[in-house]
């Protein structure tokens, strides 16, 4: 019997004094080990947050519900527990949805709250109603209405084991104001049922063993499944004992130290071709905690065509879902990599890497190592955003948002860990950064936070510089402005002819002026020689501040994997040499 | 129907509880699978049954391991399934059980 049951089962004899719903739900929250929330009162919270009052958790008022999803969904990455966040009904309640589906696509562990009208009035069109529970159906990992107030407390205890065993997600809780005021004695359990993991099949581990030990041009892939399972340690030794060329997705840069030798950078759509060259050609391709995205496989027929794949997942329904695997060991990470180091030694069968094929990675890797001796007047943001992540000795936590400088922060950035990295990757949802660092800041205030954004997506979440203002939130701010949508232009020279359709910002505000107004420290920078003056500034131990950089409005992310194309058919090959020339070639 | 399509029936047992059915029905349809038929039994106790049919391209031991990962799914049949269906589990690489003539699995969702 678990813990949280045997305390179920004394809760359940013993009546306690009476309380309303909302007392039960911060009590159970609190009993879950919540400190922090993130979120936005209104009509049918109001409950909750009457009981908030004095409760000793801590609530950040975000000043768009999305915002508090996003703190909420980093929150969560850093500390592999639920973050919080709450909305009222309504309004409230959508506003939230895509923090949640953020957090489901990149099996965050969450726990979003949100208002309902009260229950007598549910289906009537009532004032801020909506059906939050059906919306986000298909984006949560599972869902409740609260029904009966004497079962809140095991309701939530449920809703805490379900966002975080097994493939973490978000789980999102509605609660009527009726039952939040409603009053109790009564504290009654669920039947309830733990998650336990499946032990990995010993004949897989056999059969993955003996694969590896065959293997002449063996890869790994590190998906993100690594971090989120915390087998960051085991899979490390896994890689170094054996030597094995590894890649990694955009959500696990970081499992391998991004300046250890063997590691051949991100591989996909805008992955170092070092890496795609290799999963090209491997033999044996072994995805440790991925999913086969669209973005990492290009073409899905020709991805890695000469290889016999070994998929490693916590999820069965991962198996088999895009690439049909050889082998499939379902299960915890470290312990499978475990059973199969063993398996290894006990055989005298290690993992092998041919000499040649060894040499082939170190060559590649040389050949395409990315250079920053960019021609051009303009600041070169991969050269500014590496030079941010060496600043010190322990690279900052970056929050990204999402376009050609969440690309550039993959690429160039250094990271000694995965929880370095906050990005939206599944969802790719721009507005993500800046909440992105507020809730990763309050989950580790003794880290270095920088939220890198773009002066397209910074203006989805820009009413966050209030949060960090209010609560005084250490966050630097990196903002790479390009007075486009970026990425969009990007593909629209590339694959629309080059007609530009709605990507111009070029009439942004200052973005100095608005940090300021926020009360934030802000400087603008436009010429190389002010970078590294600019970074000293910014991460100076002077609190919050925003760097504006601006830069070159045509600069492209190179290279690149056509849509539909297989990732060994790169435009913008050879970027490292940056001729300018070149590349601009390849796109008429 | 296209070519590639095909008709899988698939036994659902369910958790009765608020969204249940709609959570199952719903995954089939965004998993890429056309519903033609659904019964739902009277609930008995603390469970449901769903008996559909379903028709698509995709593999039916896939939607089955999907729909299990829903947490008020207990476990699907999928009585007419052919072994032969998942090749990298005859390699005795699996420990997703049930991939048998009747598969029929009690593996946890996630
Ligand atoms: C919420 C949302 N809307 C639209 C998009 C589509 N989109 C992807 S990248 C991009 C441009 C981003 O511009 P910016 O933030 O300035 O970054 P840049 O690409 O210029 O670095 C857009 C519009 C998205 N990913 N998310």
């Amino acid at each position: 019997m678990s813990l949280l049951q045997e305390e179920h089962e004394q809760r359940t004899e013993a009546t306690a004094a009476p309380r309303n719903g909302s007392q039960l739900m911060i009590e159970a929250l609190k009993r879950n080990g919540v400190q922090h929330i993130f979120g936005y009162p209104g009509g049918a919270i109001m409950p909750l947050y009457d009981a908030l009052v004095d409760s000793g958790l801590t609530h950040f008022l975000c000043r768009h519900e999305q915002g508090a999803s996003f703190a909420a969904d980093a929150y969560g990455r850093v500390t592999r527990r639920p973050g919080v966040c709450m909305a009222t009904s309504g309004p409230g309640a959508t506003n939230l949805v895509t923090g949640i589906a953020n957090a489901f696509m990149d099996s965050v562990p969450m726990v979003a709250i949100t208002g309902q009208v009260p229950s007598p009035l549910q289906g009537t069109d009532a004032f801020q109603e909506v059906d939050i529970f059906g919306i986000t159906l298909p984006v949560v990992k599972h869902s409740y209405i609260v029904r009966d107030v004497a079962e809140i407390g095991a309701l939530v205890d449920e809703a805490f084991h379900v966002a975080t065993s097994g493939r973490p997600g978000p789980v999102l809780i509605d609660f009527p104001k009726d039952i939040s005021v409603q009053m109790t004695e009564e504290v009654r359990a669920r039947p309830r049922e733990t998650f336990t993991a499946p032990e990995p099949d010993a004949a897989a581990i056999r059969a993955a063993a003996d694969m590896l030990a065959t293997a002449r041009r063996p890869l790994v892939i590190g998906g993100g499944g690594i971090a989120i399972s915390d087998s960051v340690e085991v899979f490390r030794r896994f890689i170094r004992r054996y030597q094995l060329p590894v890649t990694t997705t955009l959500k696990a840069m970081g499992v391998i130290p991004t300046d250890e030798e063997g590691f051949l950078g991100m591989l996909g759509m805008h992955g170092n071709e070092a890496a795609n060259h290799a999963v090209q050609n491997c033999d044996v391709l072994m995805v440790v905690g991925g999913r086969f995205d669209d973005r990492v496989t290009g073409k899905l027929s020709h991805f890695a065509p000469t290889a016999r794949v070994i998929h490693m997942d916590i999820d069965p329904a991962e198996v088999a879902k895009l690439r049909r695997p050889d082998i499939a060991i379902v299960g915890e990470l470290a312990p499978a990599l475990e059973a199969l180091e063993r398996h290894a030694d006990e055989r005298g069968a290690a993992p092998r890497v041919s000499e040649s094929w060894h040499r082939q990675c170190t060559a590649w890797q040389k050949e395409f190592a990315w250079r920053y001796d960019a021609p051009g007047e303009g600041i070169y943001a991969p050269k500014l955003l590496r030079d941010l992540s060496r600043h010190s000795d322990e690279p900052p936590v970056i929050a990204c948002d999402v376009g050609q400088h969440q690309m550039w922060v993959a690429q160039h950035c250094r990271f000694t860990d995965p929880l370095q990295h906050l990005t939206s990757g599944g969802l790719g949802a721009m507005g993500y950064g800046l909440p992105a660092a507020i809730g990763a800041k309050v989950a580790r205030p003794e880290a270095t936070v920088v939220a890198v954004s773009g002066d397209g997506s910074f203006m989805m979440n820009v009413q966050e510089l209030a949060t960090i203002k209010r609560y005084g939130i250490d966050v630097r701010i990196v903002l790479i402005d390009n007075s486009m949508l970026g990425m969009v232009r990007q593909w629209q020279k590339l694959f629309f002819g080059g007609k530009y359709s709605e990507v111009d910002l070029s009439d942004n505000p200052d973005f100095a002026k608005v940090a300021e107004a926020f009360g934030l420290r802000a400087r603008t920078i436009e010429r190389p020689d002010q970078v590294a003056g600019g970074l000293d500034w910014l991460l100076s131990p002077d609190g919050p501040a925003l760097l504006h950089v601006k830069i070159d409005p045509e600069e492209n992310v190179w290279p690149l994997v056509p849509p539909g194309s297989a990732n060994h058919q790169m435009m913008g090959t050879g970027q490292g040499k940056r001729s300018k020339g070149q590349w601009e070639g390849l796109m008429e | 129907m296209n070519d590639s399509d095909r008709k899988h029936a698939l036994n659902i047992q369910l958790r009765a509880a608020e969204g249940a059915v709609l959570r199952a029905l719903g995954l089939i349809e965004r998993r890429g699978f056309r519903l033609e038929t659904v019964h739902a039994a009277e609930p008995q106790g603390d469970g449901q049954s769903l008996a559909v049919t379903v028709i698509g391209e995709r593999p039916a031991d896939l939607l089955r391991r999907q729909l299990e990962r829903l947490h008020d799914v207990l476990w699907v049949e999928l009585p007419g399934a052919d072994t032969a269906s998942a090749d990298w589990t005859a390699r005795g690489a699996t420990n997703t059980p049930g991939t048998g003539a009747v598969a029929r699995s009690a593996a946890r969702r996630n």
